[in-house]
This record gives C-alpha cells, sequence and structure tokens, in this order.
C-alpha cells in the first residue's frame, strides 16, 4: 500500500514542479508583455497612463499591413529553403551510400555558431552588385555587362537567413531520419517503389510532425530576425516588423515600451496562428510510432550510379551554405581593412587582427561564461522539455494539451521583449539575481525551452508505448519509467538537440543585451561591442576563433565516439 | 526459380571486415519452400537481403526466375525485381489505413492499374491471409497477428515469383506462430509460390520447409530436406543445433558397407549411422537424438543396452523429458509419458541405431 | 484640558506620529541618496584631491559606467587605477543604448549600484530628467571652452564625436569642400545616408533656420541617396567601396581607419556636427569619493591624454587640434527630445523615403 502512495506522490510532486515551473517561465513575459501594450510610457515625471492609442497606433498605421507582408514574406520564404537543403542533405546523409556522409554532421555543426552579422556581411561580400566576388567571378566567365546576383532585395534576404538555418535544418531532420525505422522505406523499395516514390508517400508522411515542427520554429526565427532586414532590408527598403519594434524600443524617447510590445503582440498573433496550424496538422500523429526498441543498425539505400549525383549535391550544399561564407570571414580576418580577394592583396595578410582580439578586455572571460551557460540552459532546456513531453504524450492528461501550448509559447516572444520583462521583474523582486549569470539562465531557459519541448515531443511520439507500459506492468511509478526507460531511449535522440539548442544559446543576443552584468558577459555581448567599436576584420578573427574551438570540440567528440562503439 | 552461385558478401568497418556470406551457392526449384536456419550472425539475413536487393553483393551472381539480377558490375535494384518480402517488424506503414498498405505495390509500379484491377487485387490478398473486412481501418489498430497477415497480403498483391519472409513469427506469441505456422505453410503451397524463409528457430524450419539450407558463419553448412538434416546433420554444429542431442565419445571398431558403423563407447558398442567415410581407428562423436533412446524398466531382449540411474525425470504432458546416468555419462531422453520414471529408479538403456550419427570428433 | 480620554486619544494620536515618523525616516533613509553627498560634489577647497583620496580610501570600489566600448574605456580605467590602486574599479562598458537603458531600469528599481555615468548626451539627459544625476564641480571646470561646458553642471565633456563627410579614396577623386557642394548633380548615386542620423538635420536647422535648411535637404533627398543602417555598417561599406561617401561617418574612426592603409579619406567640413560625451555623478553614488576622484581624472590632462591615445577627439583645451580650429556644432539634445517624433518623421520624409528602392 505505501508503495503505491509512494508512486503517488512522487508523479503528484512531478507533475506540479513541472507546471509550476513552466508557467512560471512562459506567464511571466506573456503577461508583462500584454501588461505593456496598454500603458503610455513612464519617464521623468510623468506616469504611465492607461491607453489604447498603442493599438490604435498599431492597426490604423497603412504601412503596418506592407510590414506584415514583409515580415511574413521573408520568414515563409527562408523557412522553406532551408528546410528544402537542410532536409535534402539529412535524408542524403542518413539514407543513402554517398561518400563523404561522416562529415556531414561536424561541418554542419560547426557554422551554427556564427552570428548573424557575420554572415549576413560575408554574403554581401559576396553577392552585393557592386563589390560582390561571385558577381565578380560571374561576370568575368560570362562577359556580362551587369552584376546578375543583387543582394539587396527580398530574394537575397531568403537567400541569406535560409542559408544560415540550413544547417540547423539539416542536424534536426537528420536525427528525426535516423530515428525512423528503416524497414518502412526497404518495404516500400521492395514493393516497387523507386527513390523518388518512397521518400514522396513514405518518408515524407511520416516525418511530417517533425518536419512541421521545424517549419514553425524556423518561420518564428524569421520574424524575430533584425540583423538581415537591418543590414539588406534598410538599403533595399524593406521594412519588417522587427524593425517597428527596435525603433520602438531605442530610437524613441521616452523610450516607447507600449508601442513595442503591441507590435510583439501583433507578431505573437502570427507566429500564434502557425501553432495553431502545427497542432492540427499533428492531430494523427500519435500513432506514428515507430521506435519499438529493438535496435536499428543504419541501413542504407544504394543509389547506384545516382551517388555521383548526391556527392555532387554535398559539394554544392557545403560551398555554399559553409565554405563561401567561411573563406570571406577568414579572409577579412587576415587582412587590416576591408579589400578585394585577389593575388596583389596577399600581401597585407597579417594576424594583426587574432593579437587584437586576444587583447581586447573581457574577450576570454566572456568565451568561458557562453560555453558554461550554454551547457547548463541546454542540459536544463532538454529535460525540461522531455519532462513536458512526457506528461503531454505519455501520460495523456485532459490539461496535458495547455501545458505543450505553454511550452512552446515563448517561440513567439520576441527576444528583446524577454529581456524587458525579465529585468524589469527582478530588479523588483527581492531575490538578487540581475545582473548574474542566473539571470541569464533563466532568460535562455525562457526563450529555448519551445525547442527542447518540441524535438522532445518528436523523439517520445516515435517511442512505441510497448516500452512504457511494459515497465508500468513491472510496477514501475511514472518519475521511475520516464527516468529508467524513456529517458535512455530518447536521450540519443536528443544529443542532437542539446547541441543546437547550445549553438543557439551561444548565438542569442537581444534577451542578453538587457540582462547582462560584469561578471556574466557572453560572446554574443562581446562581439556586439566589438562590431560597433572596432572592425568588421576583428569581429570575424573572433567569429573564426569560434569556429576552430568548435571544430576542435567536435573532433574531440567524435574520437571519444568511435573509441567507444 | 532462384539460383545463387558463389555468393560473397562482406563488411568493411574502420577496424575489421566481416564475411558476412562467403561462398554461397544454392538453386530453389520453383513452388518449394526453402528455409535459411542459422544463429545469429550466421549471414541468413544478409543472404535474403542480396536476394531482394537491398544490399549488393560484394561477388556472385544471383538468378531470379532465369533472369540475372546481380553478377558482375550489373545490379537490378529491388524496386524492378518483382518479389515480395515480410519484414521481421512487418514494416505496415501506420499512416495509411489497410487497403492502401495493401494497394501501394500496385500503386507505385511501372505497370499502371486501373483502379477497379486495384480494388480486385487487393480485396483478394486480404481475402487471401483472411483479413476481409479490414479495408477501412487504420493500420496501427490491428493486432501483431493481423498486421503480420497484413504484411503478407502486402507481399502477394502483385502475385510475385519469389516471396521473401525475414523470421516473420518471431514477434508473434506461442500460440499464434504455432497457428501461423501452419496456415503459412498451407497458404504457400496452395499458391504454389517460390519462397525463401529465414528464421533462428530450427522447430520451425523442420515444420514448414522443404529444403533447409543450415548456415553458420557465412557457409551453408548442409543441405537437405528437414528429415536429412535432423538425422543426419553433417557437423557438430548441426546436430548441437538441430533439437537436443546428446554426445558420446568413441572409437570406430569397424565400417559396414551399408553405411552404419560399430563403435566403442562406454556404453558397449553401439551401431550407427554415418555420414562421412570413416575407418576402423577413428574418433568419433555419437550424436544420438532424445527419442533415439529407448528406456525400459525390464532389460529388453536383443540389442546393445546399458545399466542406467535416473538423476531427474520432469512430466511434460507429451512426454517425460529425463536425465540418466550411465557411469560419468549423462544422456538426455524423451519417454512414452506413461513411465512412471522416479528419480533413483533403475533402468535399462538401449540406443536405437537408425536415430544416432557418428561425427568426426 | 481635554480630560482622560482626550489624554489617551493625544496619546494614541502622538504614538501614531511618532511611528509615522519614524516610517518616514526609515523610508527616507532607505530609499534616498545618502546625504552629505552634495556638499562633497561641490567642494572646491584647495586640499580637494586629499579629500577626496581620503575618502576613496574608505570606499575602496567604484562602479563606472562607460557607453564608450570597452577598448577605449578600458585604458583610462587603468590609469586611474594605477593612481589610486586602492580603489577597486568596476567598469561597466558597453553601447549607449544598453548602458543607458540598463541604467535606467537598475535606478527605477531602486538598484544603486553605479556611480558615474558617461555616455553622448542624449542618454545623459535622459538619466537627468529621471533626477538620478547630482551637478557637481570639478577643477576642469575652470580650465576647458566655456562652450564646451553644462550650464547646469551635470555633465563634463570627455570627448567629442565628430560626424563628417567620409569617402573612399578609390571612388571618390575630387571630395566636396562645403555642404552646398554636395547639391551638385554629379553627387548623384555617390552619398550613402544612416537612417538614424536625425541630428544632422536638427542641427542643420538650428544653424540655417527652418527654411533654409529643409530647402538644402529636400533638394538633397533628390540625389539617389544610399540608405544604410549603423555606423559601423556604414564604415564597413565605405572601406569596402560598397558606397562611395558619406555626410556623415565617425571622425575619429575615419583617421584611425585611414591610418591602417585603407582607402579612405575625410574632409573638415564648415561646420562639423559634434556630440559631447559627457560623465556625470549619480546622485545615489555608494562611493561619492571615488566617484569625484574618477571625474576628476578623466578630465585631467592625464586622463585626457589616454583617451587621446585612443584616437579620441577630446575635450581638453589643445590636446586635440581639430576641436580648436573646425568650427564645430555642438549638439544638445534636450532642444530635440520632446518632440523627436517631428525631426524623425521629417527626416525620413525627405532623405529616406524618396531614396527606397521598393
Amino acid at each position: 500500500m505505501s508503495k503505491k502512495r509512494g508512486y503517488a506522490l512522487s508523479t503528484g510532486a512531478f507533475l506540479i514542479i513541472t507546471v509550476i515551473v513552466v508557467m512560471f517561465i512562459t506567464l511571466v513575459p506573456l503577461l508583462f508583455l500584454l501588461y505593456q501594450t496598454v500603458f503610455t510610457p513612464e519617464y521623468a515625471g510623468h506616469a504611465a497612463r492607461f491607453t489604447l492609442k498603442n493599438y490604435g497606433d498599431v492597426f490604423s498605421d497603412p504601412a503596418t499591413l506592407m510590414v506584415l507582408k514583409n515580415s511574413t514574406e521573408f520568414a515563409f520564404g527562408s523557412s522553406i529553403l532551408a528546410i528544402i537543403m537542410g532536409g535534402a542533405m539529412a535524408w542524403v546523409t542518413e539514407r543513402t551510400h554517398t561518400p563523404g556522409r561522416q562529415w556531414m554532421y561536424l561541418v554542419n555543426m560547426v557554422p551554427l555558431i556564427l552570428p548573424g552579422i557575420l554572415t549576413t556581411m560575408a554574403w554581401v561580400f559576396l553577392l552585393s552588385p557592386k563589390i560582390g566576388l561571385v558577381n565578380l567571378v560571374v561576370m568575368k566567365l560570362f562577359f556580362l555587362e551587369e552584376a546578375p546576383f543583387n543582394v539587396y532585395s527580398m530574394g537575397g534576404m531568403i537567400w541569406i537567413q535560409g542559408l544560415h538555418w540550413a544547417p540547423f535544418a539539416f542536424i534536426t531532420l537528420a536525427g528525426t531520419f535516423r530515428a525512423m525505422n528503416p524497414d518502412l522505406e526497404e518495404a516500400a523499395t521492395v514493393s516497387g517503389a523507386g527513390i523518388w516514390n518512397s521518400l514522396r508517400l513514405v518518408t515524407l508522411p511520416l516525418n511530417l510532425p517533425a518536419i512541421l515542427s521545424l517549419f514553425l520554429i524556423l518561420i518564428v526565427r524569421g520574424l524575430e530576425n533584425f540583423v538581415v532586414p537591418a543590414v539588406i532590408g534598410i538599403p533595399a527598403g524593406i521594412d519588417v516588423f522587427t524593425s517597428r519594434i527596435y525603433e520602438a524600443v531605442t530610437k524613441s524617447y521616452p523610450t516607447n515600451l507600449g508601442l513595442a510590445s503591441t507590435y510583439s503582440v501583433v507578431l505573437m498573433i502570427v507566429t500564434g496562428v502557425g501553432l495553431a496550424l502545427y497542432y492540427m496538422a499533428t492531430k494523427e500523429s500519435s500513432s506514428f510510432a515507430t521506435i519499438t526498441g529493438k535496435g536499428y543498425r543504419a541501413r542504407l539505400m544504394d543509389v547506384g550510379r545516382w551517388r555521383y549525383l548526391t556527392f555532387g549535391i554535398y559539394v554544392l550544399y557545403v560551398s555554399l551554405a559553409i565554405l563561401l561564407p567561411l573563406v570571406i570571414l577568414l579572409w577579412v580576418s587576415i587582412t587590416p581593412y576591408s579589400m578585394a580577394i585577389k593575388g596583389a592583396n596577399f600581401k597585407f595578410a597579417t594576424l594583426h587582427n587574432y593579437r587584437e582580439v586576444l587583447d581586447y578586455p573581457g574577450v576570454i572571460s566572456s568565451m568561458v561564461n557562453t560555453l558554461y551557460l550554454s551547457v547548463v540552459a541546454s542540459l536544463i532546456i532538454v529535460l525540461l522539455g522531455i519532462m513536458i513531453s512526457f506528461i503531454v504524450v505519455k501520460m495523456k492528461l485532459k490539461g496535458g494539451r495547455i501545458l505543450d501550448v505553454l511550452g512552446t509559447m515563448p517561440l513567439t516572444f520576441p527576444g528583446t521583449v524577454v529581456g524587458v520583462a525579465l529585468a524589469t521583474l527582478y530588479l523588483r523582486l527581492p531575490i538578487g539575481i540581475y545582473g548574474t549569470a542566473w539571470i541569464l539562465l533563466i532568460a535562455f531557459v525562457t526563450r529555448f525551452l519551445p525547442y527542447g519541448v518540441r524535438a522532445a515531443n518528436s523523439s517520445l511520439l516515435q517511442v512505441h508505448a510497448e516500452l512504457e507500459e511494459a515497465a508500468a506492468m513491472s510496477g514501475a511509478s511514472v518519475v521511475r519509467t520516464l527516468i529508467m526507460i524513456t529517458l535512455p531511449v530518447v536521450l540519443s535522440s536528443m544529443v542532437g538537440t542539446f547541441i543546437y539548442v547550445m549553438t543557439l544559446v551561444i548565438r542569442e543576443f537581444p534577451s542578453v543585451i538587457l540582462l547582462y552584468g560584469p561578471e556574466s558577459r557572453v560572446i554574443s555581448v562581446q562581439l556586439f561591442e566589438m562590431w560597433e567599436a572596432a572592425s568588421f576584420n576583428q569581429c570575424s578573427a573572433l567569429g573564426v576563433m569560434m569556429i576552430l574551438f568548435l571544430s576542435a570540440l567536435a573532433l574531440l567528440m567524435r574520437r571519444f565516439q568511435t573509441k567507444e562503439s | 526459380m532462384l539460383k545463387l552461385v558463389n555468393l560473397y558478401k562482406e563488411f568493411k568497418t574502420d577496424e575489421t571486415e566481416v564475411k558476412a556470406v562467403n561462398q554461397i551457392s544454392f538453386d530453389v526449384p520453383e513452388g518449394k519452400f526453402f528455409t535459411l536456419l542459422g544463429p545469429s550472425g550466421c549471414g541468413k539475413t544478409t543472404t535474403l537481403r542480396c536476394i531482394a536487393g537491398l544490399e549488393r553483393p560484394s561477388a556472385g551472381r544471383i538468378y531470379i526466375d532465369e533472369q540475372m539480377v546481380s553478377g558482375g558490375d550489373y545490379f537490378m535494384p529491388p524496386d524492378k525485381r518483382n518479389i515480395g518480402m515480410v519484414f521481421q517488424s512487418y514494416a505496415i506503414w501506420p499512416h495509411m489505413d489497410v487497403f492502401a498498405n495493401v494497394a501501394f505495390p500496385l500503386r507505385v509500379g511501372k505497370t499502371g492499374y486501373s483502379k477497379k484491377e486495384i480494388e480486385e487485387k487487393v480485396l483478394y490478398a486480404l481475402h487471401t491471409v483472411q483479413l476481409d473486412g479490414l479495408e477501412k481501418r487504420s493500420a496501427t489498430k490491428l493486432s501483431g497477428g493481423q498486421q503480420q497477415r497484413l504484411a503478407l497480403a502486402r507481399a502477394l498483391v502483385r502475385q510475385p515469383k519469389l516471396l521473401l519472409l525475414d523470421e516473420p513469427l518471431s514477434n508473434l506469441d506461442a500460440a499464434l506462430r504455432e497457428h501461423m505456422r501452419v496456415e503459412l505453410r498451407q497458404l504457400q503451397q496452395r499458391l504454389g509460390i517460390t519462397t525463401v524463409y529465414v528464421t533462428h528457430d530450427q522447430l520451425e524450419a523442420l515444420a514448414l520447409s522443404d529444403l533447409i539450407a543450415v548456415m553458420h558463419d557465412g557457409v551453408i553448412e548442409q543441405l537437405g530436406s528437414p528429415q536429412e538434416i535432423y538425422q543426419k546433420p553433417a557437423s557438430k554444429f548441426i546436430a548441437g543445433f538441430i533439437g537436443n542431442t546428446n554426445w558420446l565419445e568413441g572409437k570406430v571398431k569397424s565400417c559396414e558397407p551399408d553405411k552404419s558403423v560399430t563403435v566403442e563407447t562406454i556404453m558397449g558398442d553401439v551401431s550407427s549411422l554415418v555420414t562421412n567415410p570413416c575407418k576402423a581407428g577413428d574418433k568419433v562423436m555419437l550424436s544420438i537424438r532424445p527419442e533415439a533412446i529407448e528406456v525400459t524398466m525390464t532389460a529388453p531382449q536383443n540389442g546393445n543396452f546399458s545399466q542406467a540411474r535416473v538423476e531427474s525425470a520432469m512430466f511434460l504432458g507429451e512426454y517425460i523429458d529425463c536425465f540418466l546416468r550411465i557411469g560419468e555419462q549423462t544422456l538426455r531422453a524423451k519417454t512414452h509419458p506413461q513411465l512412471l520414471l522416479q528419480p533413483g529408479n533403475q533402468v535399462y538403456v538401449k540406443i536405437l541405431a537408425e536415430y544416432c550419427v557418428a561425427l568426426a570428433s | 484640558m481635554f480630560g482622560l480620554r482626550g489624554y489617551k486619544i493625544g496619546k494614541m494620536v502622538f504614538s501614531v506620529c511618532l511611528v509615522g515618523m519614524a516610517l518616514c525616516a526609515w523610508v527616507a533613509f532607505a530609499f534616498a541618496a545618502p546625504s552629505g553627498i552634495e556638499q562633497l560634489a561641490n567642494y572646491k577647497g584647495k586640499d580637494r584631491e586629499q579629500v577626496l583620496v581620503e575618502g576613496a580610501k574608505k570606499e575602496g570600489a567604484l562602479s563606472v559606467y562607460s557607453a564608450t566600448n570597452a577598448r577605449d574605456s578600458r585604458p583610462v580605467v587603468d590609469g586611474f587605477q594605477k593612481k589610486y590602486p586602492f580603489v577597486k574599479v568596476n567598469l561597466f562598458a558597453g553601447t549607449g543604448e544598453s548602458v543607458s537603458t540598463r541604467l535606467l531600469m537598475e535606478q527605477k528599481g531602486r538598484k544603486y549600484t553605479a556611480d558615474t555615468f558617461n555616455g553622448i548626451l542624449k542618454d545623459v539627459e535622459k538619466v537627468r530628467r529621471e533626477g538620478f544625476l547630482l551637478p557637481f564641480y570639478t577643477p576642469a571646470q575652470d580650465i576647458y571652452n566655456k562652450k564646451f561646458l553644462d550650464p547646469k553642471r551635470n555633465w563634463m565633456p570627455i570627448y567629442f564625436t565628430v560626424l563628417t563627410f567620409v569617402y573612399n579614396t578609390n571612388e571618390i577623386k575630387d571630395p566636396p569642400r562645403t555642404w552646398q557642394d554636395l547639391l551638385d548633380p554629379k553627387w548623384k548615386g555617390k552619398l550613402a545616408v544612416e537612417d538614424t542620423d536625425e541630428v544632422w538635420l536638427i542641427n542643420f536647422t538650428k544653424m540655417w533656420g527652418e527654411a533654409k535648411a529643409k530647402d538644402y535637404f529636400t533638394r538633397l533627398g533628390k540625389q539617389d541617396l544610399k540608405i544604410v543602417h549603423g555606423h559601423s555598417v556604414q564604415q564597413q561599406m565605405l572601406i569596402a567601396g560598397e558606397i562611395s561617401s558619406t555626410a556623415t561617418q565617425y571622425l575619429h574612426q575615419a583617421i584611425a581607419d585611414k591610418k591602417t592603409g585603407a582607402p579612405i579619406n575625410f574632409v573638415i567640413m564648415d561646420p562639423m556636427i559634434a556630440q559631447p560625451n559627457g560623465i556625470a555623478l549619480m546622485n545615489s553614488a555608494p562611493h561619492p569619493h571615488a566617484a569625484l576622484l574618477f571625474i576628476d581624472y578623466v578630465t585631467s590632462k592625464e586622463g585626457q591624454a589616454l583617451m587621446y591615445a585612443r584616437g579620441r577627439n577630446v575635450a581638453y583645451p589643445g590636446m586635440e587640434p581639430i576641436l580648436n580650429e573646425a568650427n564645430l556644432l555642438i549638439d544638445d539634445p534636450g532642444l530635440s527630445m520632446d518632440n523627436f517624433k517631428y525631426w524623425q518623421d521629417m527626416f525620413k520624409d525627405l532623405l529616406i523615403t524618396p531614396n527606397k528602392r521598393r
């Protein structure tokens, strides 16, 4: 009897703790945001007054519709591009015999830590109609008069953002394909389906929840992206939502948090619609359990002669998405100022920028801080994500869906809003964590919890109920089952999630800028300051150093892994 | 119908080379049920997958219905081979209903079937496996046995020339397994379809097959009918693998021209069958099936017999599983259930020559 | 006189008042600025440095909130620490937006960590309007050029960010000499504009009057301007040759880039806009002695020399020749902050919107 009570207690405690933590993390910024939308700014002797003017301003402004259209086009276009590229690569890597597969994970993981400003600038240097390297080369080769590519366009924006996120799409989808039972595709092949039909009729429908999940995440990132619209959009005359929010927060006096929040609310409505569509589309997928606890040896489709084509696609993708920008950054990092890449200029090569970077106050400590924070934050996010998904997917409680929505909701919060909300809250509370690493941790968990939840959802959906039922039959409580059965099975597919959440944390900027303190500086802040104060060349040097460091780490991990297996 | 010539497949990993299938050749006549039997890792699944085209052989040739599907540089991809295959996990597509699962091969193939034709064929296939009436059901809502039959229906809907089955019964419970065994055999005989079956369960192999190839470490150790394999195993491994057996050491006394041999053992002289050529003085191991041992309470009239003491006896309903001790040796025997054996009883043990095989030591 | 009942009521009222006063005192004590700092802030005695040093020794620490980037802030802080090793300095350096926003949030949240704050005047003014600054005296006020100083003594200028015409020497062979030159049709398509430089419009209006300024900018807006966002981006584009020239780029940055060999040059225009970067004293400074000592140091010859060495256009008389010789428009953001949206809209209408590509 007491054992049963023990189970009920631990289950109850588990539920309560998870729910409370999630509610605290997700509802605080939301409520703060909504609260702000109906107030005028509070400043110098003027108290904040209740007003609906903010909503009036936003909805009566004729430009709002145009801005919404631009934002949506940008977000959708780049997401689709990222998924097509990343997804194609993921399938080729996990499902075919193409040579060089084993390097793809490594190669894709590395550029993930590059901040947007660096890759965007690199693409300007490649595709600018005036100075772009690609344009110059193509014009010379084909004797063209005019540059064929103009980066200052919606197409250019979509291209940059799409390529920037393609590695992320790759890692997500590769993990999904890996976890899938390869029998299902082989059965299709044996039944007469060629590669294309097998992909279209079996692989894609089965992986739809994961793909949609990814799509949603990419759309949100596209909607809240600020760098690409600033560097490319403004010269191109393309305004997006984030520019409005940014203006309201930084350029107005007094800081019009109310207006910024109202714009944010509109953004959130759009993403909320996306979220609702996602839920509708994935209703049926609870029956797509394909992991049955039998280990899969990866089985690869023999594509025969086509593997030369797929290898070619590999090379193309890696060059475009990864190598080209890196080459530019590398070149910029070894030159004292930005100059064209040609033989004559090689004499200017110097390591001066690297020395300057290492001398720059705070660089080393911010690297250490960032590493530490990203590991801890990712751990928390993965575990919390699994806990939430477990409650939602496996325990099938009535209010489960709500928890899922709560956990996914922070996706819709623009980064700046999270920063402002947390700063305001913790300045008021007597807990002295403002300006320390703890508040940064909370910010990261708030921002990226949805990634953990969605990834855990996809993983857990695939775990067959039998595994857990077997545990239940042997008398294991909910918590026990979670820890001893579900967790180990799901953990391997969550390793990918852990890694890319780490890179998201490393790259995170808008929420961090308001919360960091002198002891808790992180690399994104560091880079931002250097960007404002120093030069692109030095920032590139920092970027290259980050890449080298991460590559070394990844290679080390790989050696460690192969030794174990 | 199916012909393999010197099939060779190796897998290269970072450190080692694994010869999964090492020079295998056999012929499967049309309409026969052919089983690849062996323990895990013996290469039977790899062989099956080579036949299906899911693995590319390193060397050797495969012919299906006189046509070469793999050999030298030529390799026909699996989707062109027009075979039916049932996977161990069934590989039912969860996002389609029963009808769609079975109709899939008809819809994706080169031959365009009309909607009516598809419907006819699917319903017929479902009827063949006794899944009528379940067309609209979601594939995930089927029981294990139903899923297995669905997989079978899908494999048969195109009426292929060759049916491949990869341990299809291993996921079922014991009762269902037995039932399906019978059904499967009957179905195969009714359809007359050439079948290659892979299993590690020797009982299944013996029950279902026309021909069995016992595989071990990538080679076929013996190929023959179930009776041959069971009664005249060609090696120690086969004898041990197929059913239970007792081992008795001995020395050949004489070799008779009718392929029987007299072996000197601690039980006295024992006559036995022999599968390999031998001469007097050879050291052999006698493989004695439990059912080859006659146990009586009173001394038999003729033949070689010994006295033994009962160590343990388990009543299993159909027979008694008992352990008998003769000197240093323990023999396991199966006796008639009505024999009331108790531990400590003194009994008489006679070995029936036609069920013993002498194998090289 | 009031009887027993009155006596009891009186006692009650008196106790309540006592408690109330105690409460008020507590609140005042807990949340108000430490008293006595005002006197110190205006101390003009000959032994000023001694007094400050004594106090700073007891305080032992200092929090500097600087909107000047860390690389340029560090040398001054290090110099200060070398001279006064008993003060441990916590430097919180960043961009104007982040530091000023943080400062305001903290002060409003009653977290009084900052001792001094330095940034562009717009940010200093924001903080002042919230009542967080304390006017102060520092010896440098007696030496500096009067027109650089704040009459209300809320801040002292450390350096100026000067905006001027900067161009790529590969693209432009004949730079302009006056602002009017830019209206010449030959500049069509060769000029870039940073989309947050309303300060240009505001100060030229102050100089020329609204009519002339509006006319100038309307005509300039028709010159096929390239729109850029962010001075750093603009800088990179200039060097790379993506844009040919700009009317408002940081002079000190242009000088530094020219030194590294980049194809950059600048023109000392008449006039140029100078945005002061001022240092101010927080009225809730937890280490007032150290704070004033620091302000004295930063504005002294020694401190200013360190900033000059970083390439900044410093305020110390005679140290930065450009400030002496050039005709400067000192930007006073206080005038335009309240109707900033008016200027923002005008800037957008005249310069940005006519040049949008879509």
